[in-house]
């Protein structure tokens, strides 16, 4: 594979990560413009981990993750209880509250007689655990290719137990939910936390790709794309936000076809798909059509 | 042993209007209570402080006697209490099967969130479906519930309270735009399947539904218990028939 093939998967791997922790709150009803926050939470974890505190990899990423669905869990706690546009609101809020907060975050400390960490809004260079480690890129891909695995994996076995149909009728409806016996806040709670690990992983891996970060780079249009994806891919299935970060990155952006105007086509896609189908291509009814299918 | 529910001195308001006012009602162990009234009298809003839906503004509500009134819902609900609602409420996302699973979530162990063991998942399969076999809807399982006829709809909503295995049901107008042949129907089903071993209110205008599966009957009448007692001697009084049927009616 050559460079630029690996750098389009990488990328579409990675924005997948978003796009599932935005369609994992989708689905529990609740819209986030926030998601990045969450991406950079990982990344500036984890980064700080093995580049600062000389952490292995994984040890790593999974402080990472931890902070994120930790950090996620605890914004939802008194968010859950706005809805709507009110909770959008506030975690586009938050969302910038750590885009600030990181322009001006410096974390500087000597590693093997360089100063290294997070330096405001110059960024947070040198997380480079991946090359000195000798990781060619086809072969981090493989690893990040195989944490989004492990996300669909999770994705699918709380499908199979009770959280994702729990998440999925509070979403829809909550005063039945709650005449069910469904405790509603608490569940959003836990569905934020788990999309705050998420978009961290995300993040964690990111960050040892790029080997850089810096806090523009977690703007409100990343936590937009990321809603989008999955409200152009369907809300029915996890490949749903897949499938719109395919059809945006994948599409749009590599192909180069529609060079300048990849904004304003993605913008127009996002639009006809919503008022031709709500809820995404590979909507619930389609996946229920699609598991009567493989009935038969 | 404490009643099965016990409302006492129970108001609740909205704005300027009085939904219920200093209600006392009390209901023995597996007896099924028909209450009816004109629109607007507040019997839906029992209902829904019965369930946690409102708050009332004072008064208590026990159930077994324990106090609920201001518990939120969700954990009314996992006491033992299940309703349905005046226009079938349904997950219209979820199939048939999926919205009857839907009231089994709360009552799992913890773990099933993450894990359901192939045994237990074939048990509560088998379990619902027989539960939807019951109203002849097993083949519509994995339809969506926009496939279901008014009748289905309601039937599902049973099914689903049967599902949660609840001690008190409340029903909110069950036999409400029925036909007479369903109407019979569905009175047969509820007194066969719903209320044996369980505690019921049933809300319902259809005065025969009533009077066939409930001995007693309250009423209510601009949020005011206006009578109480066997059903026959409820529906002889004459308060009832004027605020039922306006005066000079009778």
């Amino acid at each position: 594979m050559d460079g630029f093939t690996i750098s389009v998967l990488s990328n579409i791997a990675l924005f997948s990560f978003l796009a599932i922790s935005a369609w994992v709150l989708l689905i529990a009803g609740e819209i986030s413009f926030g998601q990045q926050a969450y991406f950079a939470l990982g990344a500036y974890g984890a980064g700080i981990a093995t580049a600062v505190w000389q952490w292995p990899f994984a040890l790593g990423v999974a402080f990472g993750i931890g902070l994120g669905a930790l950090v996620g869990g605890l914004v939802a706690w008194p968010a859950v209880r706005l809805s709507g546009l009110h909770y959008a609101i506030a975690t586009l809020a938050f969302a910038e509250l750590v885009r600030a907060t990181l322009n001006v975050f410096t974390y500087r400390r000597d590693v093997g007689g360089v100063a290294t960490g997070p330096d405001g809004a110059n960024g947070f260079r040198d997380i480079r655990w991946v090359y000195e480690a000798g990781l060619p890129p086809g072969a981090y891909l493989l690893v990040i290719a195989g944490c989004l695995a492990g996300v669909i994996g999770l994705v699918a076995l709380l499908t199979r137990g009770r959280f994702m149909a729990r998440l999925r009728i509070v979403g829809e409806d909550p005063i039945l939910a709650a005449m069910m016996g469904l405790p509603v806040a608490r569940t959003r709670i836990a569905a934020a936390a788990l999309a705050g690990g998420i978009a961290a992983l995300g993040g964690a891996l990111y960050a040892h790709l790029a080997t850089y970060v810096e806090p523009a780079q977690f703007s409100v249009m990343t936590g937009v794309h990321a809603l989008a994806y999955g409200l152009i891919g369907g809300l029915g299935t996890v490949f749903g936000p897949i499938l719109g970060v395919l059809i945006d990155i994948g599409l749009l952006e590599s192909l180069r076809i529609f060079a300048g105007y990849r904004m304003v086509v993605f913008g127009g896609l996002v639009a006809v798909v919503l008022i031709l189908r709500p809820r995404g291509v590979l909507d619930e009814r389609m996946m229920h059509r699609v598991a009567a299918w493989l009935r038969r | 042993m404490a009643a099965a529910l016990e409302v006492a001195g129970l108001t609740c308001r909205f704005g300027g209007v009085t939904a219920l006012d200093r209600v006392d009602l009390a209901l023995a162990r597996g007896e099924a209570l028909g209450l009816i009234g004109p629109n607007g009298s507040g019997k839906t809003s029992l209902l829904n402080v019965v369930s946690g839906h409102h708050a009332p503004e004072t008064g208590s509500v026990r159930l077994g006697g324990r106090e609920i009134a201001g518990l939120p819902s969700d954990r009314i609900a996992t006491l033992g209490v299940a309703r349905t609602f005046q226009t079938p409420r349904v997950l219209t996302r979820l199939t048939v099967f999926e919205n009857l699973r839907a009231a089994r979530h709360a009552r799992a162990p913890g773990i099933e969130m993450l894990w359901q063991a192939r045994a237990a998942r074939r048990r509560e399969r088998e379990r619902l479906l027989s539960l939807l076999a019951l109203f002849g809807l097993e083949g519509k399982a994995h339809d969506m519930p926009d496939a279901l006829t008014l009748m289905e709809l309601r039937e599902l909503e049973i099914a689903r309270v049967l599902a949660a295995d609840p001690a008190l049901i409340l029903l909110d107008e069950p036999a409400a735009g029925m036909t007479e042949a369903e109407t019979d129907r569905l009175a047969r089903t509820v007194a066969t399947h719903l209320l044996p071993g369980r505690s019921a209110i049933i809300i319902e205008h259809k005065v025969t539904f009533v009077t066939a599966l409930c001995k007693r009957i309250a009423v209510l009448d601009a949020g005011r218990k206006i009578a109480d007692g066997r059903a026959t001697d409820v529906l002889a009084g004459s308060a009832v028939r004027q605020s039922y049927f306006g005066a000079g009616t009778c």
